[in-house]
């Protein structure tokens, strides 16, 4: 592998990585801000510590799924992606595309959604021209899409259910100011664990191309490259992430520091459960549906029914667009350059 | 982008270099490091300013 394809391997997936940064920092830290408890700068240097510290420590779960499992050779005795590097460019460069209009929309989509539909793009087009055969696991495929539609109804029936029980207990509370104490700290808690959580599952769904070229060329070991996805991710979340944080954090419904809490503790639950399966699931889906599970226990009317509907098309268009956009770029970099 | 956004991604960039070139672990930690200080150092200014600005205030 050439100096330049190498350091064009590295750009795509700092750019995928800074592309989870940017749209996905709003699921960890978007409650906190929305509900009044962190100021955005304090927010953001948690959201890095958390993030870089998940990736490093347990991002490789998610990384050999969508790196290795989705799209394979016939036996599995190599991987498709290590033998044609540019199309892996190709695919973590669509990957980014689709999420950088998001994010300058303000709409948060899955990244991970995102990933798997441009790996699957991928895939295609390698089984359907050459040069070499690839597998395309539409098994695999289907468990990753089941888990796409259960997360943000799971984390919503979890925020509703939390706030069902926990309410009666905290009406009785006179104390005001500590029980508002309390769950500033309860909900910084959370984020922190969301952060934790985006480090070890969103880090590993945008690394995973690196990952399958590890064993070549990168000559990277797993930590390395979760440091390499956390770092993008910091950077992201540093510089262009305020937009998504707006939508999440303050234009579903309107968050106090008590719903702010089952939002982010709904969610947590839902992709920490989910990863200890190794799926990708997304972290962008669960919060949102946290939100408006949190939203709805005051009614209806609390929740922007507009800004989900809109929320929902992107989610539908995200493995879409990314699968076209993937086959279209990795078609463009085999056939045509 | 404002000086704090700067900063925390120089620290965070170095943070990268410095696993690079040792190990990753020691890459998290400088990050870790370098963004808590940071935070430190800003609440110290933040407290000696508001302080000063306590003192500059005619007193009754």
């Amino acid at each position: 592998m050439t100096s330049l394809l190498l350091a064009a391997i590295l750009t795509a997936g700092f750019y995928v990585g800074w592309n989870i940064g940017s749209n996905d920092a709003a699921n960890a830290i978007g409650t906190t801000i929305g509900g009044g408890v962190l100021s955005y700068r304090r927010a953001v240097a948690m959201l890095v510590l958390f993030a870089v510290l998940g990736a490093v420590l347990q991002g490789g779960k998610v990384m050999s799924t969508v790196g290795e499992d989705i799209v394979t050779a016939p036996g599995g005795e190599h991987n498709p992606f290590s033998e044609l590097p540019a199309i892996a460019v190709a695919t973590l460069i669509a990957a980014g595309l689709w999420v950088t209009v998001a994010s300058s929309l303000g709409f948060p989509v899955s990244t991970s959604q995102s990933m798997v539909g441009a790996v699957m793009g991928a895939g295609l087009l390698i089984s359907a021209l050459g040069p070499i055969d690839a597998d395309v696991h539409f098994d695999k495929l289907l468990h990753i899409g089941l888990s796409w539609v259960i997360a943000p109804v799971g984390a919503a029936i979890a925020a509703f259910t939390l706030y069902r029980l926990f309410s009666p207990a905290l009406r009785r509370v006179r104390n005001i100011t500590t029980l508002h104490r309390i769950f500033s700290a309860l909900v910084t808690a959370a984020s922190a664990s969301s952060a934790y959580t985006m480090g070890t599952n969103d880090v590993g769904a945008s690394t995973g191309i690196l990952h399958a070229l590890s064993n070549g060329a990168l000559g990277w070991e797993t930590q390395m490259i979760g440091l390499f996805g956390g770092v993008a991710l910091a950077t992201g979340a540093l510089t262009y992430s305020w937009k998504v944080v707006r939508t999440v954090g303050m234009g579903i419904t309107r968050l106090d520091v008590f719903t702010a809490c089952t939002a982010q503790i709904g969610a947590a639950i839902t992709v920490w459960s989910f990863n200890q399966f190794g799926i990708p699931v997304s972290t962008s889906q669960a919060i949102v549906g946290g939100i408006a599970g949190a939203g709805l226990v005051k009614g209806i009317s609390a929740v922007s029914g507009r800004r989900l509907s809109r929320i929902g098309i992107t989610w539908i268009l995200t493995p879409a667009v990314a699968a076209c956009l993937s086959f279209s770029l990795g078609f463009l970099v085999t056939e045509v350059l | 982008m404002r000086p704090w956004q700067v900063i925390y991604i120089i620290g965070t960039i170095a943070g990268l270099l410095v696993g690079a070139s040792t190990s990753p672990y020691t890459g998290v930690a400088f990050i870790w490091a370098f963004i808590i200080g940071a935070e430190a150092l800003h609440y110290w200014l933040k407290e000696r300013r508001a302080g000063r600005r306590l003192e500059a205030e005619p007193k009754p």
